[in-house]
């Protein structure tokens, strides 16, 4: 799309709606936000087309852009389902939970998240976060208050629990993403693959480079022998298999990928 | 440079108290005033007046980190935007064509002069001499949206103190430019209206401009499956005429298999939900019968109902699922377009709805008027 030839950029009260949902839900996974889209037509403009998904975001994207907002689309780290968020782009910090969280509540969020970067799995144990809460800023903290309070991050989709373990939920990687990468610039990593954040994935033992398990499936596509794309060395993790479609159906890819988790650094 | 990576927001770092701690902004002139120069001229009057959606340079690295499956960005894009095109259906009272909202903002009447972003000074009518680039106005509307949209999702009333505080900063005398202009920004890009609530203090909420819908979307969302016990309830006080009383509102719960006490699998605890969640999202009011003993308590409708709700369209709804036609309710019908007039007239001036819809009430059709 040229400057000039834009026929893109006129906001109905399809988009506005579509809008004001997706950031009322905060994150929504692929087939919601066709749904969620789908619902707008219905409410609005009826007899139209459906325009399709990524032709509709980028027309919302493009008058959003100069107020720094984005509909921004992301991949679970551990199954490789696209989500979307609202974002704003200017924003390096965690303003987005500001407005649901106290300031010791925030504080243990931003010591989880830190020792989710630390650490070499991308998962920080619940024990070593709760150890953290006499170092809190702000109204003192019980540890029993602590796992209520982290278990609020997990419903408001901020951080995912795995077997007493957290990590970043999807949606955190997305609106925290510039925040993460100024705050802990030696700490984070980097996918191979994509040069995106990185908090789950598989690492070559060799070299150290690290990759998403969505982008090792797609990499290793039907190799039989996977080697490292940095040093060649034979990649000794197991390649995931993902079909997002088929996931949703079946319940038993689901269970194959637990055993593919991070846990293979 | 890109604008993005210049802005710097610290919130909540150490020992900051307020919820957005502005850094300074550095200007970058030379940029944009690259990026005006490749714009289309053809919606040229309508620039400088929702000025961020269109005179803010759409710089080359805007989206700092590219994600691999992110939509594609096309840093070259201008902006051609002409909300009279197309089939928008935008609110008389809150959004103006582009020629009736760019008259009051610039001056000049050709496209081209408007565009540039370094002559500002003459074309602004403002009381105060000094104006602002271009591009520190656009950072800042950007801001106000932004600090305006949490206050929507958290459905919180604001200040224009707060306002002040939290964003504008030192750009004070610019607060009615900015806020006019963040205001058409959320009502164009997110049909959203920030409308005032109390003209003594100031405050404002900000409400949607497209009516609620009743039927859920989704199955595990919070915010839409509320709606079906609001619109209940809603109903019922239109129907009384102005309010309800809090038995009443039981017994019709109950038939809809809600009861107070007991968790509803899809709105929860009721009792929490309609006389603390509904209330403080301003849709009700929760109130002790004047003089009643024991306490016994009514609903009222509450301003945000007021500002978001149709009656018009209750009034269809409730038409519809008594299988009639709105005119099958004169007196109703009748208060349902008072109250579309109303709208109408009012425009985006403030209004102080509840005063309104007291004195509508009062003739309103109900005998059986607020608890014996």
């Amino acid at each position: 799309m040229q400057g000039n030839t834009r026929r893109t950029g006129i906001m109905t009260d399809v988009h506005r709606r579509f809008l004001q949902l997706l950031m009322t839900h905060g994150v929504l996974e692929e087939c919601d936000v066709k749904r969620l889209q789908k619902h707008c037509y219905k409410v609005h403009d009826c007899n139209a087309t459906i325009e399709k998904l990524e032709d509709f975001i980028n027309n919302i994207n493009s008058v959003l852009e100069s107020l720094y907002i984005e509909i921004k689309k992301g991949v679970t780290e551990d199954d490789g389902r696209p989500i979307y968020a609202l974002v704003n782009l200017a924003t390096t910090s965690i303003s987005k939970m500001a407005s649901d969280f106290a300031e010791n509540e925030l504080d243990l969020f931003r010591k989880a998240l830190e020792l989710i970067i630390d650490s070499d799995t991308g998962f920080a144990s619940s024990t070593n976060i709760l150890n953290l809460v006499d170092q809190l800023k702000g109204k003192k903290m019980r540890k029993k208050e602590a796992e209520h309070v982290l278990q609020k991050f997990v419903q408001s989709k901020w951080l995912i629990e795995k077997e007493g373990e957290f990590t970043l939920h999807g949606r955190a990687i997305l609106e925290m993403d510039q925040y993460i990468r100024e705050t802990y610039p030696d700490a984070v990593k980097v996918c191979n693959i994509c040069r995106s954040l990185l908090i789950q994935g598989q690492s070559c033992e060799t070299c150290g480079i690290r990759m998403h398990l969505p982008c090792v499936a797609k990499y290793f596509q039907s190799n039989s022998e996977p080697h490292c794309p940095h040093c060649n060395d034979y990649w000794p993790h197991e390649v995931p298999v993902f079909d997002p479609e088929k996931e949703r159906e079946t319940g038993m890819s689901r269970s194959n990928k637990r055993s593919l988790r991070s846990r293979q650094h | 440079m890109s604008h993005a990576s210049k802005r710097r927001r610290c919130v909540l770092e150490e020992g900051s108290e307020t919820q957005s701690v502005l850094a300074v902004v550095e200007e970058d002139t030379s940029s944009s005033s690259t990026c005006s120069s490749s714009f289309p001229s053809s919606s040229s009057s309508s620039s400088s007046s929702f000025c961020p959606l269109i005179l803010s340079s759409p710089e080359e690295e805007l989206n700092v980190i590219p994600g691999p499956l992110g939509p594609p960005q096309d840093p070259s894009q201008g902006l051609s935007q002409d909300p009279s095109q197309g089939p928008s259906q935008n609110p008389p009272s809150s959004f103006l064509s582009p020629t009736a909202v760019a008259s009051p903002m610039s001056q000049s009447e050709d496209g081209s002069s408007s565009q540039k972003e370094e002559s500002l000074s003459t074309s602004e009518a403002l009381p105060n001499a000094e104006s602002l680039p271009r591009n520190v106005i656009n950072d800042k509307v950007a801001d106000l949206v932004e600090f305006l949209l949490l206050k929507y999702r958290t459905k919180e009333l604001t200040t224009k103190a707060e306002m002040l505080n939290v964003v504008i900063q030192d750009y004070q005398d610019h607060f009615p430019e900015i806020f006019r202009e963040a205001s058409e920004c959320l009502q164009l890009a997110f049909g959203v209206d920030v409308k005032e609530v109390d003209p003594s203090d100031d405050s404002y909420v900000l409400v949607t401009t497209l009516g609620l819908t009743c039927d859920g979307m989704m199955s595990d969302g919070e915010t839409m499956p509320k709606n079906g016990i609001l619109i209940v309830i809603l109903s019922m006080i239109f129907m009384e005429g102005d309010c309800v009383s809090e038995e009443k509102v039981w017994e019709v719960l109950n038939v809809m298999g809600v009861y107070d006490g007991t968790d509803h699998f899809i709105y929860g605890e009721p009792r929490e939900l309609i006389t603390r969640v509904l209330v403080q999202e301003q849709y009700f009011e929760y109130r002790q019968v004047p003089n009643s003993d024991p306490a016994r308590y009514e609903f009222l409708w509450g301003p945000r109902a007021h500002a978001e709700i149709c009656k018009m369209t209750l009034l269809e709804f409730l038409a519809k699922i008594s299988g009639s036609d709105p005119r099958a309710f004169p007196l109703w019908y009748e208060e349902a377009l008072r109250q579309q007039e109303e709208r109408a007239q009012s425009g985006i001036t403030t209004t102080d709805d509840t005063s309104a819809m007291a004195s509508e009430s009062s003739s309103a059709p109900s005998s059986s008027f607020c608890p014996e």
